[in-house]
């Protein structure tokens, strides 16, 4: 047992290198002429020398994967502040960092302040799902509607392409309606020979008339 | 040539007035015919016998009486109009002999058209008068000279109205019809033409006939098979808007890309609707114009006759008409359509929406 005079808990002090000048000096003397105390440094320093020595302890791979996914890419910015249609169904997530003040969630953190324990950070994780999912709904109509519009616009006829031969039948109109009573012969042959008086294609109208 | 300042000399008894009392007056003065009042002309609503019985006459007088002459033909439209002046030689039981020199506008052409003509296979040539007397009141209207020869005048009225719809100037000897105009609703000439020469009793001596016009699709198609083909989606009205009865059925092209003709009338205007299956490649259509109307996508061609081309529902329509601007609207109206691109956007999101559905029905 260490009596009272001896160095005490000053041992590990004068390993450490903590005490002062004076009392350092003071403490050396005393273990100069004190084996009890002398014996009780050599004890200090070996335990300090194997701690010293010791290598540190393997990082956990758990811990590892942990520790690199929290320098990976995070989530995208949030949207600006301001009303949509669907903002009621979607709720905002602040970003990180910032104040969770505002939001649906800011005022339940507001109501419960302090709480970060696995019922929060469930919210949170339902909240996020939630908005993913509706943001998936919201594209997914947008594609539809965005893919019906595409279809529907150009209307689609059947058959294949045909270009009317317009002078024949401008002739067959000019055969079948020559018969026909008080029919102006000159007419007739006019369109039957040359696709009838025809009118020149207008010139550009000229600006003021 | 005694020029077109001669044509057409007349008193019209529809005129009041100074001009009318003008019009009296050059016609006594150049040696007209006095006017003559018809008693049918008091209400003017009231068809004329006599005028009927005159355009009757008209009809059958090619297939007895030899002419040859002058004559110019107009047209005129909103779009422009255009001129031609031909040479008339007719042979009664051979047919005319119709030949027009060059201009800016189309080529040199000679043509003959056999006589008669294709009759109609629907109505007979006397129906077809008949139709003119059913939808126009048929009233003598005056007299005058035209060429040099006495005529009377006969006009084709719109149903209700003292506005003609169409006039004939009709040899008082011989029965040729030796000028004629033709009116829009509103009262302006669309198309004229006009004897300034004519020679009554012989034709052309030492001409050779020109080319003759090739003649009418030789299918007819009857009321079986037109019932038989409105069952395979061909369009087949047995009537048209503006008064048109169907009076020739015909078929042509081949039996892979065969082609449905239906012609139409009033008794004065003339339709026709030809049908083919497909959908129209407007890309390679030359010389007619894009023209969209209350959402109706057309393309056409103006002259007389009036050309319109469109496809709707897997059919090619092709109306080619001989009729006022007015009415071939309302005809071209009356038949199917597709929408025009541009249409309502909740129109376009439910053919689009339909059209994605259809693609997952199995039984589609």
């Amino acid at each position: 047992m260490i009596r009272p005079e001896h160095l005490g808990a000053r041992i590990s002090a004068l390993v450490d290198g903590e005490l002062g000048h004076a009392a350092r000096d003071r403490a050396l003397s005393h273990i100069a002429h004190c084996a009890t105390c002398h014996a009780v440094l050599e004890q200090e320093r070996q335990v300090k020398g194997r701690i010293s020595a010791a290598a540190a302890p393997p990082a956990s791979a758990e811990l590892t994967a942990r520790l690199r996914a929290l320098a990976e890419p995070g989530d995208p910015l949030p949207p600006r502040d301001r009303r949509m249609p669907l903002a009621p169904l979607v709720p905002t997530l602040p970003p990180p960092g910032r104040s969770r003040t505002g939001g649906p969630l800011g005022r339940l953190d507001s109501r419960r302040p302090g709480s970060r324990g696995r019922a929060s950070r469930g919210r949170a994780a339902s909240a996020r799902r939630t908005r993913y999912a509706a943001a998936t709904a919201v594209s997914a109509l947008g594609l539809m509607i965005a893919t019906a519009f595409m279809v529907g616009g150009a209307p689609a006829q059947p058959g294949a392409p045909v270009l009317p031969p317009t002078a024949e039948l401008t002739v067959e109109h000019a055969a079948t309606t020559a018969g026909l009573p008080l029919s102006d012969p000159a007419f007739g042959a006019v369109t039957a020979s040359f696709g009838g008086l025809t009118f020149p294609p207008r010139a550009a109208t000229a600006p003021g008339r | 040539m005694s020029g077109l300042a001669g044509v057409g000399r007349l008193a019209p008894t529809g005129l009041a007035g100074p001009v009318a009392l003008l019009v009296v007056l050059l016609g006594t003065l150049s040696g007209g015919a006095p006017t003559l009042a018809p008693a049918a002309l008091v209400d003017g609503t009231t068809a004329d016998a006599s005028a009927l019985r005159m355009l009757e006459r008209a009809a059958r007088a090619p297939s007895t009486v030899a002419y040859h002459g002058v004559q110019f033909v107009s047209a005129w439209s909103d779009r422009g109009s255009s001129s031609l002046v031909v040479e008339v030689d007719h042979r009664p039981g051979q047919g005319t002999a119709v030949r027009s020199g060059s201009t800016t506008a189309s080529p040199a052409a000679d043509t003959f058209l056999p006589a008669g003509g294709a009759e109609p296979s629907v109505l007979g040539g006397s129906s077809t008068l008949r139709l003119l007397a059913t939808n126009y009141t048929v009233v003598v209207a005056g007299r005058g000279s035209v060429a040099g020869r006495a005529v009377d005048l006969v006009e084709a009225r719109w149903p209700g109205s003292h506005q003609p719809a169409a006039k004939f100037w009709l040899d008082a000897e011989t029965g040729l019809v030796l000028r004629r105009e033709v009116y829009d609703d509103g009262g302006r000439a669309t198309r004229a033409s006009a004897f300034v020469e004519i020679a009554v009793g012989s034709a052309a001596s030492d001409r050779h006939l020109p080319p003759a016009m090739p003649d009418a699709w030789s299918q007819e198609v009857d009321y079986s098979d037109r019932s038989a083909m409105r069952g395979r989606g061909w369009q087949c009205p047995d009537e048209l808007p503006g008064s048109l009865d169907l009076v020739d059925a015909r078929r042509g092209g081949d039996e892979a890309a065969p082609i449905l003709h239906l012609s139409y009338s009033d008794g004065l205007a003339t339709v026709s609707l030809f049908e083919q299956k497909g959908r129209l490649d407007a890309e390679h259509l030359d010389g007619y114009r894009r023209s969209e109307q209350d959402g109706r996508l057309v393309y056409i061609r103006d002259g007389v006759p009036q050309r319109v081309v469109w496809s709707a529902g897997g059919t090619v329509f092709t109306v080619v008409a001989d009729a006022p601007p007015a009415t071939v609207d309302q005809v071209v109206a009356a038949l199917p359509h597709e929408p025009v691109e541009g249409e309502g956007g909740m129109d376009r999101l439910g053919r689009g929406f339909e059209r994605v559905g259809s693609w997952f029905n199995p039984f589609g």
